[in-house]
């Protein structure tokens, strides 16, 4: 088994997965790894950052509104 | 462990395979199966290689180029270091392409045609002259648009 490292995790990098793994089905057998680029991290660490706030900032809200108007 | 890096901005390839040079890494080229080489072609590490590519004799491509799905390479082609051939590119005879050029889907170049380093040929686009580098050529007969002043393709 040999393990393949992948920089990348758009599109090429699929296609390269699955190439790779084509090409185990016959003499080497694959592991393909895909390594997510810093910046692509970033990026969607500030996505679910920002998706996190949101959620917690719309929580606040309800509760504020639950409080002011209680049933 | 192998290692590739499959990044299709070439600009953004160099310059990973230029961080990376220092760990000393076990760069593989990947070749789909079905690929033919004949024996006075070459393929450098780190190339990739896709389904369906046609090539004929004394093709040599260089370090962690990209050469995409159905792409037709004909004879004494020369790909340069970290280039990009796009899916349906038709490449003719005695053809130089430089290195970090990008060829885009379905562009054509004629025989004998020498494409500068860090050239991009847009989608299309039937190259008939030579090409100075840092150029950007589109249309058919491709024409310059304008310098590759960022060497960068995608935006």
């Amino acid at each position: 088994m040999k393990i393949l490292c992948i920089y990348g995790c758009g599109g090429t990098g699929r296609e390269i997965a699955d190439l790779s793994h084509r090409i185990g089905n016959g003499k080497r057998s694959f592991l393909s790894m895909i390594i997510l680029p810093a910046e692509k991290l970033m990026k969607l660490m500030f996505i679910h950052l920002k998706k996190l706030l949101n959620s917690l900032r719309r929580t606040i809200w309800s509760l504020s509104l639950l409080l002011a108007n209680p049933l | 462990m192998e290692f590739i890096v499959a990044v299709g901005e070439p600009s953004i390839r160099k310059a990973l395979y230029d961080k990376l040079a220092s760990f000393k890494l076990n760069y593989i080229k990947i070749i789909d199966p079905a690929f033919i080489l004949s024996r006075f072609s070459s393929v450098a590490k780190g190339t990739i290689i896709h389904t369906g590519v046609l090539a004929t004799c004394n093709v040599h491509i260089g370090e962690g180029c990209l050469i995409n799905t159905r792409a037709v390479i004909g004879h004494d082609v020369t790909i340069g270091d970290y280039s990009v051939v796009s899916p349906n590119v038709t490449i003719g005879g005695n053809v130089n392409i430089g290195p970090g050029c990008y060829l885009g889907s379905g562009a054509i170049i004629r025989n004998g045609i020498n494409i500068g380093a860090n050239s991009i040929i847009g989608m299309g686009a039937v190259v008939l002259k030579d090409v100075k580098p840092n150029s950007v050529m589109v249309g058919n007969p491709a024409r310059f648009l304008r310098e590759n002043i960022d060497k960068r393709v995608f935006r």
